[in-house]
C-alpha cells in the first residue's frame, strides 16, 4: 500500500504538487490524470525518488521513504522517451535490473525469457534497441521495469508516442499484464479515455492539486467540480445559481431561461453561484415525460459522428447546448434553424460549484 | 547532388594525394636508398653501359634490425606516448563529464578555457614549462621546500623523461576533452535516471552506462592524443635532456645532423607502420559503437 500525506513539492518559486494526499492499495491500477503541467509527472518523479518532497511524507507499506534514493526503492518506472540502454540488446536491457539485483545468472536467463514471452518478443531478444519499431521499444521499456517484479510500477505516458491502434492494443496487453502479475500500477496521463479504460480508480490533477479521486464510471457520473466535469468526456455547462428548493430537490435560476431542477447534493444554500453540468447524451430532442426537465431552443449545427451524431443547439436565452443521438443515419436531420424541445431526466442534472 | 559532391571530393582528394601521397611515396622510396656521400641520396637508377640498374638497399632496414639501441627507443617512445595517452584521459574524463554535466550557459566559457593554451605558440607554452620546472623555478621551488620539510633531499625535474610526459600531458590535453566532451554532452540523462530507477548505484550507473556509452569518444581521445604523442622530438628536445630522449628526436637527427636521409626515412617508415596498426585496432575497436542513441 502507498500512500501520500500532505505531499507537496517546489521548484523555485513554483508549486507543483500542492498538498496531495492519496492511498493506493496493493494491486491497485490507479492513474493519475490532467492536463500538461498539472503535477502529474512531478509525483511520479516524488514516488520513484528523483525528487523529494517540499513537505509531507510517502509511505510504502508504512514506512516513510525520505531519503531512500530510487535505486533502494522497489519502484520502476517506465518513460515516456523509453530511456533503453543503446549499448545493450534486448535480452540485456531486460537482464539490467536482474544484474543490479545479483541474481544468480540461471535466474537472470529464465527470467528474461519470460519477460519476453510476456510482451510477446521472444524473437527479438539479440536486436539492438534502434533496430525496433516504437511498439517494440515500448514493450520492453515494460518487460525490463516489469523484470525485477517492483512493489509498484510506474508509468509516465507509455503509449504517447505510439498511434492509435497500436496504443488501444497496448492498453489491452497493460491490463492483462497487470491483472496476471497483481504488481500495482501507477499510470500518468493527459488522455482521459485512456485513464477510463486502464483503471481500477483515477485521480484528476489540475494546477498541482489532486481534484477528484474514483472509479472511473463515478468520475463520468458524478464529476465533483466544473474543471472534471469538462476533462472527462463531453459536459454542457451553463452558468447557474441556486434559487431555491423544493420536494428535495434544487432549483437553479439560469439567466433568460425558465427554472431548471437538479437532484440536491451536500450542503449548497440557497444564492451559491456555480453551473449546471449536462452530458450531450443525456440529452433528448423530444418534449419531456412525467418527471422530466425541459428547454426549448433552435437547432444550430449538425455533426455527423459514425454511431452517433451530435446537434448543437442554441438556447432561448443565447446559450449553446451539445445533443447527441444515437443512430447516426438513416434519420431525419433536423436542419438549422428547426425549433426542437430538449428534455432529460431530472437525475441527469448536477449542479456544480464554482 | 551525388556527382557534384563527387566532383567537390576532387580538389582535397588531389590536394591529399600531391601533398601527403606523394611525399610519403617518397620517403618509402628514400628508405631503400643509398646515403648520399656528403648527406642527401645516391640516385635509386644507376646509369652504366649496359643502361639503366635499380640501385636500391635494405641496408637501413637491416642497421634497425640489429642496433637494439633503435628499438628500444621505438619502444620507450611508444610507451611515452601510452602513458601521456593514459593520463590525458585520467585527467580529460572527469573534466569532459564536469564541463558536459554544467549549466549550459557555463559550457561555452568552460570549453573557451579548455582551448584557451592554442591561442599562444606551442614553443612558448614550453619555454614557460622550463622556466617553472627549472630548480630556481617557482613550481620546483615550492615543491622541493616542501619536500625539506618532510625531510626529503631536492628533486630535478627538468631534462627528465618525468618533464617529457608532464608537457606532452599538459599539450595533448584539449586533444583528449573535446572529443569526450562531444560524446559525454550528447547523452540522455535519462539513461541514467533509468539505471538508477532499476537499481544501479552511481557508481554502477557509471560503468555500466556512461562509459560504455563513451567508448567512441575515449578510442577517438587516445588516438588523438597518442600519435603525435609517439612521434614528439620538440618537447624531449627543450625539456627531456638525454634521459628523455625519443624516437622523434633520433629521425630529425638523421635528416639534419647525421645527414643520413636513408635511415631517417627507415626509422620514420616504421614508426608509420606501428601507428597504422594501432589506429586499425583502435577504428575496429569502436566499430558500430558509433551510431548508438
Amino acid at each position: 500500500m502507498l500512500e501520500l500525506r500532505g505531499v507537496s513539492h517546489r521548484y523555485g518559486n513554483v508549486l507543483a504538487v500542492d498538498q496531495v494526499s492519496l492511498t493506493v492499495a496493493s494491486g491497485e491500477f490507479f492513474t493519475l490524470l490532467g492536463p500538461s503541467g498539472c503535477g502529474k509527472t512531478t509525483l511520479l518523479r516524488l514516488i520513484a525518488g528523483f525528487e523529494q518532497p517540499s513537505e509531507g511524507r510517502i509511505l510504502l507499506d508504512g514506512k516513510d521513504l525520505a531519503g531512500v534514493p530510487p535505486e533502494r526503492r522497489p519502484v520502476h518506472t517506465v518513460f515516456q522517451s523509453y530511456a533503453l540502454f543503446p549499448h545493450l540488446t534486448v535480452a540485456e536491457n531486460i537482464a539490467f535490473p536482474l544484474r543490479m539485483a545479483r541474481l544468480p545468472a540461471a535466474r537472470i536467463k529464465e527470467r528474461v525469457r519470460e519477460q519476453l514471452a510476456a510482451v510477446r518478443l521472444e524473437g527479438l531478444a539479440e536486436r539492438y534497441p534502434a533496430a525496433l519499431s516504437g511498439g517494440q521499444r515500448q514493450r520492453v521499456a515494460l518487460a525490463r521495469a516489469l523484470a525485477n517484479r517492483p512493489r509498484i510500477l510506474l508509468l509516465d505516458e507509455p503509449l504517447a508516442a505510439l498511434d492509435l491502434k497500436l496504443r488501444e492494443q497496448l492498453q489491452l496487453e497493460l491490463i492483462r499484464l497487470q491483472r496476471s502479475l497483481g504488481i500495482t500500477f501507477i499510470y500518468v496521463t493527459h488522455d482521459q479515455g485512456e485513464a477510463l479504460a486502464l483503471s481500477h480508480r483515477v485521480g484528476v490533477m489540475c494546477g498541482g492539486r489532486l481534484v477528484q479521486v474514483d472509479r472511473p464510471a463515478e468520475l463520468y457520473a458524478r464529476p465533483r467540480n466544473r474543471f472534471v466535469a469538462n476533462f472527462i468526456g463531453r459536459c454542457n455547462l451553463l452558468e447557474a445559481r441556486v434559487s431555491g428548493r423544493v420536494n428535495g430537490h434544487l432549483v437553479l435560476g439560469i439567466p433568460g431561461l425558465p427554472p431548471v431542477s437538479v437532484p440536491a447534493e451536500g450542503n449548497l444554500e440557497v444564492g451559491e453561484l456555480g453551473v449546471l453540468a449536462l452530458r450531450p447524451e443525456h440529452i433528448r430532442l423530444q418534449p419531456a415525460r412525467a418527471g422530466e426537465q425541459e428547454l426549448s431552443g433552435l437547432i444550430q449545427g449538425h455533426l455527423f459522428l459514425g454511431a452517433t451524431s451530435l446537434y448543437q443547439v442554441e438556447l432561448v436565452n443565447g446559450m449553446r447546448l451539445d445533443v447527441q443521438v444515437a443512430g447516426g443515419h438513416g434519420e431525419v436531420v433536423l436542419e438549422p434553424g428547426t425549433p426542437v424541445r430538449l428534455s432529460w431526466p431530472l437525475q441527469a442534472g448536477r449542479f456544480l460549484r464554482e | 547532388m551525388e556527382r557534384l559532391s563527387r566532383w567537390l571530393a576532387l580538389p582535397p582528394l588531389a590536394y591529399l594525394c600531391a601533398l601527403f601521397g606523394l611525399p610519403l611515396l617518397l620517403m618509402v622510396l628514400a628508405s631503400f636508398q643509398w646515403p648520399g656521400e656528403f648527406g642527401g641520396l645516391e640516385p635509386a637508377l644507376d646509369r652504366s653501359e649496359d643502361g639503366y640498374r635499380l640501385n636500391l638497399t635494405l641496408e637501413s632496414y637491416h642497421r634497425l634490425g640489429e642496433d637494439g639501441l633503435y628499438l628500444g627507443l621505438l619502444l620507450k617512445s611508444f610507451l611515452y606516448a601510452l602513458v601521456t595517452a593514459l593520463l590525458c584521459l585520467l585527467l580529460g574524463y572527469p573534466l569532459a563529464q564536469l564541463i558536459a554535466r554544467s549549466p549550459s550557459r557555463w559550457r561555452g566559457w568552460l570549453l573557451l578555457l579548455v582551448v584557451l593554451p592554442f591561442w599562444s605558440n606551442f614553443l612558448i607554452r614550453i619555454y614557460a614549462w622550463m622556466i617553472l620546472l627549472s630548480p630556481e623555478g617557482l613550481l620546483l621551488g615550492v615543491l622541493n621546500a616542501l619536500l625539506a620539510w618532510f625531510g626529503l633531499g631536492p628533486v630535478q625535474l627538468l631534462y627528465t623523461p618525468a618533464a617529457v610526459i608532464l608537457c606532452m600531458v599538459y599539450v595533448h590535453l584539449p586533444f583528449m576533452v573535446l572529443p569526450l566532451y562531444v560524446n559525454l554532452e550528447r547523452q540522455d540523462p535519462a539513461l541514467l535516471e533509468a539505471a538508477r530507477d532499476l537499481g544501479a548505484s552511481r557508481w554502477q550507473c557509471f560503468w555500466r552506462v556512461t562509459w560504455p556509452l563513451s567508448l567512441p569518444g575515449v578510442y577517438a581521445g587516445t588516438a588523438l592524443v597518442f600519435i603525435p604523442a609517439f612521434g614528439m622530438f620538440a618537447i624531449p628536445d627543450l625539456v627531456g635532456g638525454t634521459e628523455g630522449i625519443m624516437i622523434g628526436n633520433v629521425i630529425r637527427t638523421q635528416f639534419l645532423e647525421a645527414r643520413d636521409w636513408p635511415f631517417g626515412s627507415a626509422l620514420a617508415i616504421v614508426m608509420t607502420l606501428v601507428i597504422l596498426v594501432l589506429a586499425w585496432l583502435a577504428a575496429w575497436l569502436a566499430r558500430g559503437k558509433a551510431d548508438y542513441g
